[in-house]
């Protein structure tokens, strides 16, 4: 924001913002246009369906992804992976994984056990995907 | 001979998707006597390396990760007792007789003869590599198929590289691009040699858009540079309408590893060396509607058939072809594709139909898989005999990237000389290649090869 329009800087947040993404509900991808103000959609064109409506308003409000990596496994050459149980905001992610970064889990590892908990603070544990003896 | 040769009722050549699947249908059709023989070390396939979520929404109702389907797969056989061979390598298949003699080399059993009175071909597929592009340049180390990389980091614990180059927009180097970036890798960019990707959409926008890697259509690598290790390629603007580099636009970009994503190949040279007719385009064997080959009583599903983008697919194509090998031993006389049953063909639009053929009483409903060859919207797809339309099917759109499957009444097509599959359609108009990751996911040229 330049000095010239600092006078304004509290009315910016109600200043509507118009987001652009590509639905990926089906491969027909319709370009989405989305407005939102004050963290509301305000409107949204472009899909096709009420999957891109829903999928639209996510990504413009709060973007979730289910994030899959790996973790060390104490003892094995082998990494183990992980994903966490439900998709989480998708700008935790760099911090989730620096989190599984420093981790190493002790084997036998089995699918389903928790390798971390409350990743990010987001109330969503991450789980082992394939069992590492 | 035979009677000093281990007899088995059905043998299933591969331990992934599609083998589980079928192992695990043969059973359920009331066969007990199977065996599953895969070359890997543990059961899976390429699903193991496969450590992102998406599969199982349409077999397991939920989003599983490879790893995890697979050990369901896995988990289905060994509830049943069905014998599952590790790091058997079956080096020849021969038809006789009394069924198909197969040679095996294995640590459990040494070298073997089996004698299957069925066997299923599950085989999978293959990268294509660089030896298979022709990308001339010096043979540094550095480049890898996408396969092998992701094989490196989620298998192995071991980063190929850190600055990378990708060639070709496939679904397995999206992923793998997203792996890299996820590791701490500097992905420069995927180009690609076609206008459209031969990627789904999904994973151009989750694995590149996400992580501001730029997916640059209508370029492909002219060029390599290192001795020992990668230091360089060089990539040239395509010429849309040849497909050829366009001399003189080469810019050389520094990195020490390229990957190649352009594109998988049936594996079948088991197949071919034991007389099982393939269909050149879709590289996989020619077979029936009960997915049996030129062979009695050997069968073929998943990617050594034809090259899948949804492993729930693979599975389902391994059940019936499971069933079908098991109803086989039920009635082995029933006949192999003959001369006078019904031909199936790929029309306008489509790359390539299986079955591509149908026994003279198909029954049930009939599944019929193909891709097309370029990307359509509003199409109506047709299904005629002997030139007579028979049904036809509205879609919204449809992508070379998504395999698509129509069911009809076998009653319908019986008795035709020629099954057609063809697509009306008006074509996407020419999509502007400044905009790249907004591209249908799509590869019409690349489709034909996979």
């Amino acid at each position: 924001m330049s000095d010239a329009h600092s006078q304004q800087t509290a009315l910016d947040f109600d200043v509507p913002v118009v987001k652009r993404f590509t639905c990926v509900s089906c491969p027909q991808g319709c370009e989405l246009e989305v407005t939102v103000q004050d963290g509301q959609v305000l409107k949204l064109t472009g899909n096709a369906c009420p999957r891109g409506e829903e999928y639209g308003r996510a990504e413009a409000i709060s973007p979730q992804r289910v994030l899959t990596s790996l973790v060390s496994v104490r003892g094995s050459e082998q990494p183990g992976s992980c994903r966490t149980e439900r998709s989480i905001p998708k700008e935790l992610i760099p911090q989730a994984l620096a989190e599984l970064r420093a981790l190493t889990v002790e084997p036998p590892v089995r699918i389903g056990d928790v390798v971390l908990a409350d990743v990010c603070g987001t109330g969503v544990n991450v789980i082992a995907t394939r069992d590492v003896e | 001979m035979s009677k000093h040769m281990k007899q088995i009722d059905i043998a299933v050549i591969g331990g992934g998707a599609a083998g589980l699947a079928a192992a695990t249908a043969t059973y359920d059709s009331g066969v007990s006597n199977v065996v599953v023989f895969d070359r890997e070390e543990a059961p899976g396939g390429i699903l193991k390396q496969c450590i992102h979520n998406g599969f199982g929404l349409h077999r397991f109702k939920e989003e599983l990760t490879g790893p995890e389907y697979a050990a369901r797969e896995f988990a289905a056989l060994t509830q049943r007792g069905i014998a599952y061979v590790p790091e058997a390598t079956v080096f020849q298949m021969e038809s006789v007789s009394e069924g198909t003699r197969l040679s095996v080399l294995s640590p459990i059993n040494g070298f073997e003869q089996v004698l299957a009175h069925a066997v299923v071909l599950a085989m999978g597929s293959r990268e294509r590599t660089r030896g298979a592009l022709r990308i001339p340049g010096t043979r540094p180390a550095g480049i890898y198929t996408a396969g092998a990389a992701q094989h490196l980091i989620n298998l192995q614990g071991i980063m190929p590289g850190k600055e990378v180059v990708m060639l070709g927009s496939g679904d397995i180097g999206l992923i793998v691009a997203r792996r890299l970036a996820y590791e701490g890798a500097h992905v420069k960019a995927v180009f690609n040699r076609s206008h459209i990707s031969s990627g789904l959409r999904r994973n151009i926008v989750q694995c590149l858009d996400d992580y501001g890697i730029p997916l640059k259509l209508l370029h492909t690598v002219t060029s390599i540079y290192g001795s020992r290790r990668l230091e360089a390629v060089g990539v040239s603007e395509v010429d849309k309408a040849t497909k050829r580099a366009i001399p003189g636009t080469e810019q050389i970009i520094p990195c020490d590893t390229l990957l190649l994503a352009v594109g998988l190949i049936p594996e079948n040279d088991l197949a071919r060396q034991a007389g099982v007719t393939l269909d050149p385009k879709s590289h996989g064997a020619l077979v029936d509607e009960r997915y049996q080959t030129s062979l009695p009583g050997v069968f073929s599903c998943g990617n050594v058939l034809h090259i899948h983008d949804l492993v729930d697919f693979v599975s389902e194509e391994g059940e019936a072809a499971g069933r079908a090998a098991a109803a086989y031993l039920g009635a082995p006389s029933s006949d192999a594709p003959a001369a006078d049953t019904t031909e199936v063909l790929p029309g306008a639009g489509v790359s390539y139909v299986v079955p591509q053929r149908l026994s003279a009483q198909p029954n049930g409903k009939i599944p019929l898989r193909f891709r097309v060859r370029d990307v359509y919207r509003d199409l109506t797809i047709c299904v005629s005999a002997d030139g007579r339309e028979v049904k036809r099917f509205r879609r919204a759109v449809a992508v070379p990237a998504e395999m698509q499957t129509v069911r009809l009444d076998g009653a319908l097509l019986a008795g035709a000389r020629t099954v057609e599959v063809s697509v009306n359609a008006q074509h996407e108009p020419a999509v502007q290649h400044d905009a790249p990751s907004k591209q249908p996911a799509s590869c019409a040229k690349d489709q034909e090869v996979r």
